[in-house]
C-alpha cells in the first residue's frame, strides 16, 4: 500500500475508522493508520459503517479524540449491498459537523440539488459517485455530475465506480477537481503500477480539461461544403 | 409476509434470480466447474479487495434442552457440561483478543435454565469493552429479545436452520423448542427487527439433498435482502463433523460440489460474506480461501472453556437431561477435565498461522472491522468533551 500511495501521487488517504485503533492505543491488529505517512498524506478519516447521522457524527467526533485530522470524508450508507449513501442522514450530519468546525467532504448521489444544499450549509466538497463503490463501472452518472461540476463553487471530487484509468480521464476532462480511487488500484496485480496508470490518467484528464476540449459533434464538418455550387447570394 | 410464505412455494415459482441460481447448481463438467471458481474468485477480490475478515467462536455453554440427533450437545447426550462463569468469559475473551481477534462469536446451547437472555447480556456487556465485534449463536427469539442483545453491544446474529428439508427436519429434532421449523426459520427477520446489522445464515450440510439446501438457503437469502435492507448477511455451508452421539448422515456433499456451492453463491449474490470454519481441514481451506471465501475462523475449538481451560472447576455429567456430579472434577483423566466439544476441528492451526497462510496467498487478514463506539453513546460524553477543546 505504501509503494502504491507514492506512485499515485495522491494528496489525501481516506481511512475506515472501524478499522483503526481508535482508544489511543496501539493495536497491532487495528494498525491501518501505521501504514500511512502523514507526513507526506493528509489523513481523511471515513465514517464508513455508520448508517445515520447520529452514529457519523459520533465517528467523527472520537477520530478527532484519537489524534487524528478535523477532516472528515462523511459516508453513510445504510444499505451495505450498494452502499448507496444516505442523502438525507448525510445533510444531517453534515450539517451538525460543519457547525462543530469539521471540514466535511460529503459522499453523497450524483444530486444536483443535494450538492448545492450541502455547499450552501458549508461542507468543503461534494464528492458524487460515479457508480456504486467497488463497481468499477465508471461514470455512470456523467450527465448528472456535469450539472453538479457547472453549479459547484467547491471541489467536486468524483468518488466511486471509477475502475479504470480512463475512468479517471473522463472525470477530470469533465472538470472534476479529483478522483477517489480504492478497489481497481487495491485489487490490480501490480497496484503500484496501476497506481502510476492512475496518476498519469488524472494528470492527462486535468490537463486536457485546462487546455479545453474540442466541442463533440455528431455529424461531420465536411471542409468543402456540399452546396457551394448553389453559389446563392 | 415472512419466508415461510415463499419458502412453501418452493421449488415451483422461484425468482430470476433464483432459476439462475438453480443452473450454477446443476452438474457441471470440469471445466464448468473451473470457470465458475475463476468467476467466483474475481467477483470476490472486485467486492472485497484482498481482505479476509478473521473471527473466533467463543463456546459459553454446552447445555441444552433441544435433542438433535446429529448435535454433540443434545439433550439426552451424555457428556461433560458447564455453563461459563462471567468472569471465565472474560478471560476465555482475554485469550482470543490476546491472539488478534476482534470479532468473537458467543455461542451457546439452548437451554433457558442456563442460557437465560440475562446471562447473555451480561456475557456480552462484559466483554463489550475489549471486544469491538461481538455476535451471538443461541437459541431462537422474540424480537423484543433480540433487541435486548443489540443494546447490550452485540451487533451480529448467527441462526442456521440446520436443513430446509421439513421432513428431515422432524425427524432430526426429536425433543425440545427446536422443533418447530417456522419458528426458526423467521429468526433472521426477528433478529432484523431486533436491530442486529450483520446476520449469519446456514445450513447444515450432509442432513438433506444439498442441491436443495442450497436453493432453499439462495432463497432465503434473497428475501431477507429484499425485506431486512439496512443488514449485510453472510451465508455458511457446514459439512457435518464427528460429534457425540455417532450421528451417521445419511447425505454428502463432496470437495467438488462444496467449490460449486461457494461458486453458486458468489455469482448470485456478489456482494455476500461466506464464511468458512475450521470444521475444514488445512488443505482444503487453503485451497477455498481464495475462491470466494471472505470470513474465516482460526485456532477454534467447540467447548466452553476450550481455550483456557477455565470451567473445570464445575463440570458436571448429564444423563437423559439429569445433572450427575463428577467424583473428582478435576483430578481425573485428561478426557474428564474438560467439557465435551460440540464437533471435533480439522484445522487445528494457530490463528497465526492461519494468517500467515493467507499472507502466503495475497490476503490481508483483516480482524478489526467495526468500532463499539459506531453504536455506543458511552464514549461519547468524552468524545464531545475533547471535541469542543480541540475545536474552537
Amino acid at each position: 500500500m505504501r509503494d502504491a500511495l507514492a506512485s499515485s501521487g495522491t494528496q489525501i488517504v481516506t481511512v475506515a475508522l472501524r478499522r483503526a485503533d481508535l482508544s489511543g492505543q496501539h493495536d497491532p491488529y487495528a494498525n491501518i493508520l501505521e501504514f500511512v505517512d502523514r507526513e507526506k498524506y493528509l489523513l481523511l478519516p471515513n465514517t464508513s459503517g455508520a448508517m445515520n447521522a447520529e452514529e457519523a457524527v459520533r465517528l467523527a467526533r472520537l477520530a478527532v479524540t484519537a489524534g487524528l485530522p478535523n477532516w472528515v470524508k462523511l459516508e453513510i450508507h445504510p444499505d451495505p449491498r450498494y452502499l448507496l449513501p444516505d442523502p438525507i442522514e448525510t445533510f444531517k450530519a453534515a450539517e451538525i459537523l460543519v457547525k462543530e468546525g469539521f471540514v466535511v467532504l460529503p459522499y453523497i448521489n450524483a444530486d444536483p440539488v443535494l450538492a448545492k444544499r450541502l455547499e450552501d450549509i458549508g461542507t468543503a466538497t461534494v464528492m458524487p459517485l460515479g457508480a456504486p463503490i467497488g463497481s468499477n463501472r465508471g461514470i455512470e452518472t456523467r450527465r448528472q455530475i456535469e450539472i453538479i461540476i457547472e453549479q459547484s463553487t467547491i471541489p467536486v471530487v468524483v468518488d466511486a465506480g471509477i475502475g479504470a484509468p480512463s475512468h479517471a480521464a473522463l472525470a477530470m476532462e469533465m472538470g472534476a477537481d479529483a478522483v477517489l480511487v480504492n478497489t481497481a488500484i487495491a485489487i490490480a496485480a501490480d497496484p503500484c503500477r496501476m497506481a502510476q496508470a492512475f496518476k498519469a490518467a488524472t494528470e492527462a484528464g486535468r490537463s486536457a480539461y485546462e487546455i479545453g476540449l474540442a466541442e463533440e459533434s455528431f455529424s461531420a464538418s465536411a471542409t468543402s461544403p456540399l452546396t457551394g455550387f448553389l453559389n446563392e447570394q | 409476509m415472512s419466508f415461510v410464505e415463499s419458502f412453501n412455494q418452493l421449488p415451483d415459482h422461484k425468482s430470476t434470480l433464483l432459476k439462475r441460481f438453480s443452473s450454477l447448481i446443476a452438474p457441471k463438467t470440469a471445466q464448468e466447474l473451473e470457470a465458475m471458481a475463476r468467476e467466483s474468485q474475481a467477483i470476490t477480490r472486485k467486492h472485497f479487495g484482498r481482505t479476509m475478515r478473521m473471527f473466533a467462536p467463543l463456546y459459553l455453554s454446552n447445555e441444552c434442552i433441544n435433542n438433535c440427533k446429529y448435535c454433540g450437545f443434545s439433550r439426552d447426550n451424555p457428556i461433560l457440561r458447564v455453563t461459563l462463569s462471567i468472569d471465565q468469559v472474560i478471560k476465555e475473551a482475554r485469550h482470543l483478543t490476546d491472539q488478534g481477534f476482534r470479532n468473537i462469536l458467543l455461542v451457546a446451547g439452548e437451554h433457558p435454565k442456563f442460557v437465560s437472555d440475562g446471562y447473555l447480556e451480561a456475557c456480552i456487556e462484559a466483554i463489550r469493552p475489549f471486544v469491538p465485534t461481538i455476535g451471538i449463536e443461541v437459541g431462537p427469539m422474540e424480537a423484543a429479545e433480540y433487541a435486548r442483545m443489540v443494546q447490550a453491544g452485540a451487533e451480529g446474529l448467527v441462526v442456521y436452520q440446520e436443513t430446509y428439508d421439513r421432513t428431515e427436519y422432524a425427524d432430526l429434532h426429536t425433543a425440545g423448542p427446536k422443533k418447530n421449523f417456522d419458528w426458526r426459520l423467521e429468526c433472521p427477520e426477528r433478529g432484523y427487527e431486533g436491530g442486529f446489522r450483520r446476520i449469519g445464515i446456514g445450513a447444515l450440510f450432509g442432513l438433506a439433498d444439498w442441491r436443495w439446501e442450497a436453493l432453499a438457503l439462495a432463497a432465503h437469502l434473497e428475501f431477507l435482502q429484499q425485506r431486512c435492507w439496512k443488514s449485510s448477511f453472510t451465508v455458511s455451508f457446514p459439512r457435518m463433523r464427528p460429534a457425540a452421539g455417532q450421528f451417521r448422515p445419511k447425505f454428502s456433499l463432496t470437495d467438488r460440489e462444496y467449490v460449486q456451492l461457494i461458486a453458486a453463491f458468489r455469482m448470485a449474490f456478489p456482494e455476500v460474506g461466506i464464511v468458512l470454519s475450521t470444521r475444514e481441514d488445512q488443505a482444503l481451506r487453503d485451497a477455498l480461501f481464495p475462491l470466494g471465501i471472505t470470513t474465516v475462523s482460526a485456532g477454534s475449538h467447540t467447548e466452553p472453556g476450550g481455550y483456557t481451560g477455565e470451567g473445570s472447576d464445575d463440570l458436571h455429567l448429564t444423563v437423559r437431561g439429569k445433572r450427575v456430579e463428577l467424583d473428582t472434577p478435576t483430578s481425573g483423566s485428561k478426557e474428564c477435565s474438560r467439557a465435551t466439544e460440540q464437533f471435533g476441528i480439522a484445522d487445528t492451526r494457530s490463528p497465526a498461522q492461519v494468517s500467515e497462510a493467507l499472507r502466503t496467498m495475497g490476503l490481508d487478514p483483516v480482524w478489526k472491522d467495526w468500532d463499539e463506539a459506531i453504536l455506543s453513546t458511552a464514549r461519547l460524553a468524552t468524545a464531545t468533551a475533547a471535541t469542543t477543546m480541540v475545536l474552537p
